[in-house]
């Protein structure tokens, strides 16, 4: 039985002069990606309520903007930049906060298990949350949806070596921290 | 086997899905030559991919972020979901005025308001700053129905308090110092719940009021009110207040003395009914 919360992709667009058939094509398409695009404002922002206003926000520019997203097969990256400009814009109007807190974060905090990490997510978000920004926003889009590290320069507008470079590191710091059990 | 090869095999999906891509085979044929272990190595680093996937799989949103954000949506588009109509214009001027500090004011605000709200002001100020028309943006008759839809977007998103209290008197008084609207007398059977605190938000210029009361078991009731003179329709003062359901919750509307009041609720209609006497 389908979830409901999680609905299949892709009822094909419809007519823009279809006003009731478009709404219930942009949820459709929301209430597919939107619990992915909450986990990866989760990991950048690292606060619940912050996540949830980033993941509003896009979600409302692409019921404005979705026209102008030539291909159904780019609304995925398209959702992903968005947000990840929502959260850069966020960062900058909160900017002490969240250095306050990237420099009291320690990548030696302490290690977990990876047996640990399925048990609940909040362990894997820790982790992401104890990497630097650069780092975080390239593995998080690596885990959280499954992008290809491609798709992930094209969302973040970096050269692909340098995502390369980037998912690399954080494997190693990731690594790190998982080292008891490795 | 290079550095570049490496950081190709970890950075393509732990499923298997970019192995076809020549240049990743080409890297997973040189890490075989380079022995067992090296596989081995291939091996564990994607079954940590998999164990992370598949635990961040597991991060649930707010129950309640759904419903917001289509609610959100459908006011940007300016089409008007049942029960309530959401309008823009509505949404684009909330912000709180009971900010305690710089950084509160940019919380619990609904976000599409943000930017458009300062760039509105702006934009006033740089008219005015020019000899140009300075729009007073308080509207003396904004339909009760724009306030409802803010209030209820404002409800759904959840709230941060801009007090915690469970006293009464703490609450007014506060309310009081900032001037902001306030109900002197409430119905009986409602001032006999527990308070849990206030907030005050400026929605389209209208001042309103945010008390939030509990029913036994922490269930929540969120009473707005605003002055009735700023708005077009408000119901008459003395009359008994129109109580309406949709989905899980329930909505009371209802005027007294000089105020406009919304009951936002998740009970049945009949415990509402019963609390407004």
């Amino acid at each position: 039985m389908p979830d409901p919360d999680h609905p299949p992709l892709f009822t094909p667009r419809p007519s823009s002069q279809d006003e009731v058939a478009v709404q219930a094509w942009l949820d459709h398409v929301i209430i597919h990606y939107y619990r992915q695009l909450y986990c990866y404002a989760l990991s950048l922002t690292g606060h619940e309520a912050d996540a949830a206003d980033i993941t509003q926000q896009s979600a409302v520019k692409f019921s404005q903007n979705w026209s102008s997203i030539r291909e159904d097969g780019a609304i995925r990256a398209w959702l992903y930049t968005t947000l990840y400009r929502e959260f850069l814009l966020f960062r900058r109007r909160t900017r002490k906060t969240v250095e306050f807190e990237e420099t009291h974060l320690p990548v030696e905090l302490h290690q977990v298990s990876p047996q640990e990490l399925n048990a609940d997510g909040s362990t894997a978000m820790e982790l992401l949350q104890r990497m630097d920004e650069p780092h975080r926003s390239v593995l998080s889009l690596f885990y959280i949806d499954d992008l290809s590290y491609r798709e992930i320069a094209e969302v973040l507008n970096i050269p692909a070596g340098t995502v390369m470079s980037r998912l690399s590191r954080a494997k190693d710091t990731l690594r790190t921290l998982l080292a008891p059990a490795l | 086997m290079t550095e570049e090869q490496l950081q190709l095999l970890r950075a393509a999906r732990p499923n298997g899905q970019d192995d076809d891509m020549p240049a990743v085979a080409e890297a997973r044929e040189a890490l075989a030559r380079a022995g067992d272990s090296s596989l081995d190595w291939l091996k564990s680093e994607r079954a940590v991919d998999l164990k992370m996937m598949a635990s961040l799989g597991q991060v649930d949103p707010p129950p309640d972020l759904k419903a917001a954000i289509l609610t959100a949506m459908r006011a940007a588009r300016g089409t008007a979901p049942t029960p309530v109509h959401l309008l823009e214009p509505v949404l684009s001027t909330v912000r709180y005025s009971g900010a305690q500090t710089p950084q509160d004011s940019f919380k619990n605000v609904v976000p599409i308001s943000r930017r458009r709200w300062l760039g509105w002001s702006a934009g006033a100020a740089a008219a005015a700053a020019f000899g140009g028309i300075w729009v007073w943006r308080r509207a003396t008759t904004t339909p009760m129905a724009n306030l409802t839809a803010a209030l209820e977007a404002i409800t759904a998103k959840g709230l941060e308090l801009g007090l915690m209290s469970s006293d009464k008197a703490a609450i007014m008084g506060w309310l009081r110092e900032r001037r902001a609207p306030r109900l002197g007398e409430f119905p009986v059977k409602l001032d006999n719940l527990e308070r849990k605190g206030c907030q005050i938000y400026d929605i389209q210029g209208h001042s309103v009021s945010l008390e939030c009361l509990l029913l036994p078991g922490m269930r929540q009731l969120h009473l707005y009110s605003t002055d009735s003179s700023g708005l077009a329709d408000s119901p008459a003062s003395g009359v008994a207040a129109v109580v309406k359901s949709y989905d899980d919750r329930t909505l009371a509307t209802w005027s007294q003395a000089d105020l406009t009041l919304w009951l936002f609720s998740q009970e049945k209609p009949d415990v509402i009914r019963e609390l407004l006497g």
